[in-house]
């Protein structure tokens, strides 16, 4: 399938259940909502198998959300109609975690590839398409980078972290965030710049 | 659009930095269709600085983000002399033309990693050009098969090793098919084998060589012939056998 | 914060969308007419370094940590239009491949941290950066821009969640302001810090606008900063919630949710409500000193002899 078939199969498939009816106004949760949220669920699984992924990766992908959805899904099933309370609580968690899953496996069987090829499919001005692909490409080189000058930072401050604590030393914590941040900006820039002059070499600018 | 390896020729060519430092002090010299020639010289000799020149890079023309200077106008014209590939000299309304002719390997392949796969970065060349996408996806099987990287095209260039992502580079630049191929240190972090390997591949190749290295023992093997950069002036140049035995040249020149 | 999937109503979710991509697209034609080129793979570096910040956590207590958003930042590097790009790709990358934010919500996060952060932000940092001229206004005002477009992003939020009909806007409303006050300042710090060690070492980076003067760009500011005030404010005035709520009816809304406000009653109105009011306005205050001697604080030392200091 192309990608901008998967693409929007997925992303409409995840729309369709995030919208779904919850009963959060007191009504019951109509029979479709929990067809749709199935329906998601299993697309998202699929999407992972297909992609070479497992269901334990599926299961941390998404579960990691958990604490946060019962966050905002807990006050208002609380704040619904007396009696629909618990079918409106677990309705919004399960809203909440299908259509993730449905977008999650989606975005697992096309890759970073694949999502652009999918998004350039979907229209999407060139500029950001472009602007997509270079934070892909510069996404873990500047992960790695990142960590190095972390461990760095932590070996040279020794117990107390990368930095202190805000509260504690604010000052000293403050500027040594400043530091890190600054320097990683700076490598960014230059290394953004080599990598832009060697697309001017090969051809950047003949279209 | 011409194929098959380009003539080079360089004369007076100088360049100052926007600070004003020399960087490129009327360095002359000619580079047949097929040559391979070795660019010898210190660090600061201005060795990266002359390949860029060949590869028309600089003068730059754009203020890009990094510079210290935000003040500087967009244009530099702190060149002098001419580079001339094919006889047709580099100026700005030749450049890009000509610049399709060229290949430039730069010393990290970090700073030349541009696509999400090998493939699509070995693409990005062909594509550049507006080739049809069966020549493309040809060029790019051609320069992975050139460098030993063929059917990585699926990979991801963080999975490859760092004599792999060399090559990667490599194959980027040759799936251009360019006439006059630069390199800036191939050998830099390479073990034995990889050295032995890279000398190989690129002595099966039919375009213009100039190669700018401290591994004396490598350019002593590739290139018959070398310059010798210092401080921005061309101070030698002859057959690289010759050069490389003259303890006493290499000395003053900061090459042992 | 980044709102998931599921949580947004589907007129909601729709019309933030819209509101997301007329923001982009806006953002596109402005920056194509700027006089300077960013090449793509600048502000895709700098998308990933702002994805790579906000990975870091900043301990603010032994158990708590708190990390930078950055859409502030991207603009005072970059400008406010090319800011927006920036923060768009991060966040869809965020979306796509971390299942940080839902994808249905994309607009509206897109809105809350990118249009605020970017535009909002710069608006309100550009006219500070009049009022507080030279390299301290540039460090200063995104200080308070990133502390004001965090809380306007966080009133955005209620309102788009209230209008979803999950919660009522006069508990929501007041709940996410306190809350983001604290947040709102480390935003304000870390932005802050970055600049100023930036300013300090390469002032060139920070993005100067190119046009002198403008009106609109203070109108602007002012305007976020109306809004930002108004958020504080509006519980404290009873005429709002029936023009509210009549307009979320008209335009179905709230058609199946709960009411938006609770009908002005003030003698039936719990005792926490009212104090929340006065809670939220007190904490708004606070903060804003709080950033307004942060960003003092932090370009103390800028302006004087600059420092070589060695950034490896």
């Amino acid at each position: 399938m192309r990608p901008g078939a998967v693409l929007a199969v997925g992303l409409g498939l995840t729309a369709l259940a995030a919208t779904a009816p919850a009963g959060l106004g007191g009504e019951p949760v109509p029979g479709w909502s929990w067809l749709a949220w199935l329906l998601a669920l299993a697309a998202g699984v699929h999407g992972f198998r297909s992609g070479g992924g497992t269901l334990a990766q599926v299961a941390r992908r998404v579960a990691w959300l958990l604490p946060f959805v019962l966050m905002l899904a807990l006050p208002a099933a609380l704040l619904a109609a007396a009696g629909h309370r618990a079918s409106a609580a677990v309705a919004l968690v399960t809203r909440s975690l299908a259509a993730t899953t449905s977008a999650a496996g989606t975005a697992f069987r096309l890759g970073p590839l694949g999502l652009l090829r999918g998004v350039r499919a979907f229209g999407v001005p060139e500029r950001l398409a472009l602007v997509l692909e270079a934070a892909l490409v510069g996404l873990r080189s500047m992960l790695e980078r990142a960590r190095a000058m972390l461990r760095a930072r932590s070996a040279r401050r020794g117990k107390d972290g990368a930095w202190g604590l805000l509260l504690r030393e604010p000052g000293a914590t403050l500027r040594g965030f400043g530091r890190f941040g600054a320097a990683l900006l700076l490598r960014t820039l230059e290394r953004a710049e080599a990598q832009e002059r060697a697309r001017v070499a090969r051809g950047a600018d003949l279209a | 659009m011409s194929t098959g390896p380009a003539a080079l020729s360089v004369h007076e060519l100088a360049y100052h930095y926007p600070d004003g430092q020399a960087a490129l002090r009327s360095v002359t010299f000619v580079a047949a269709a097929g040559e391979r020639l070795a660019l010898l010289g210190p660090n600061g000799a201005g060795k990266s600085t002359l390949l860029l020149h060949l590869a028309g890079l600089l003068p730059e023309r754009q203020r890009y983000l990094h510079r210290h200077d935000p003040d500087a106008p967009a244009h530099r014209h702190d060149a002098q002399g001419t580079v001339a590939i094919d006889g047709v000299a580099l100026d700005p309304g030749s450049i890009r033309s000509l610049r399709a002719r060229v290949g430039i390997v730069f010393e990290d392949p970090e700073d030349q990693i541009v696509g999400l796969t090998v493939g699509e970065d070995v693409a990005y060349g062909p594509r550049a050009r507006r080739w049809p996408e069966p020549e493309v996806a040809a060029a790019v099987r051609e320069g992975l098969a050139a460098v030993g990287l063929a059917g990585f095209e699926e990979r991801f260039p963080h999975h490859l090793s760092r004599g792999e992502r060399r090559r990667l580079c490599l194959a980027g630049a040759l799936a251009c098919r360019p006439g006059l191929l630069l390199l800036d240190e191939p050998t830099s972090g390479l073990d034995p084998r990889g050295r032995r390997e890279l000398g190989e591949l690129l002595g099966r190749l039919a375009a213009t060589l100039v190669v700018a290295s401290h591994d004396l023992a490598f350019v002593a093997e590739l290139c018959p012939r070398a310059l010798v950069l210092d401080r921005g002036e061309l101070v030698a140049s002859g057959a690289t056998a010759g050069l490389v035995a003259d303890r006493e040249l290499l000395l003053r020149h900061g090459l042992a | 914060m980044h709102i998931p999937d599921g949580f947004l109503s589907g007129t909601i979710a729709a019309t933030t969308w819209a509101g997301g991509a007329a923001s982009l697209a806006w953002s596109l034609r402005a920056e194509r007419s700027l006089p300077d080129r960013t090449p793509a793979g600048t502000l895709g570096a700098l998308a990933a370094f702002t994805f790579a910040a906000q990975l870091v956590n900043m301990p603010i207590l032994p158990g708590t940590s708190g990390h930078l958003v950055g859409g502030m930042l991207a603009a005072a590097i970059v400008g406010p239009s090319r800011g927006l790009l920036v923060m768009a790709v991060v966040l869809a990358v965020q979306a796509l491949l971390f299942q940080d934010g839902g994808v249905t919500a994309y607009g509206a996060n897109l809105l809350s941290m990118g249009a605020f952060g970017a535009l909002g932000g710069y608006a309100v940092a550009a006219l500070v950066a009049r009022l507080w001229p030279g390299i301290r206004g540039l460090v200063a005002g995104p200080v308070i821009g990133a502390f004001v477009a965090t809380l306007a992003g966080a009133a955005f939020v209620a309102l788009v969640l209230a209008a979803s009909g999950l919660y009522p806007i006069a508990v929501v409303l007041p709940l996410m302001l306190s809350l983001h006050v604290p947040i709102a300042l480390i935003e304000a710090g870390l932005t802050g810090a970055i600049l100023a060690t930036l300013a300090r070492w390469r002032p060139d980076l920070l993005h100067r606008r190119e046009r002198a003067g403008g009106r609109g760009s203070a109108a602007w500011g002012l305007f976020v900063l109306a809004l930002a005030v108004a958020a504080f404010a509006a519980p404290f005035a009873s005429s709002l919630p029936d023009g509210l709520e009549t307009a979320a009816r008209r335009l179905g809304f709230a058609a199946a949710a709960r009411p938006l406000w609770p009908a002005p009653a003030p003698d039936y109105e719990p005792r926490w409500l009212a104090a929340s009011r006065v809670g939220t306005a007190l904490a708004g205050l606070v903060g804003t000193l709080a950033a307004a001697a942060l960003a003092w604080a932090l370009t103390r030392r800028l302006g004087r002899a600059r420092a070589v200091e060695p950034h490896r």
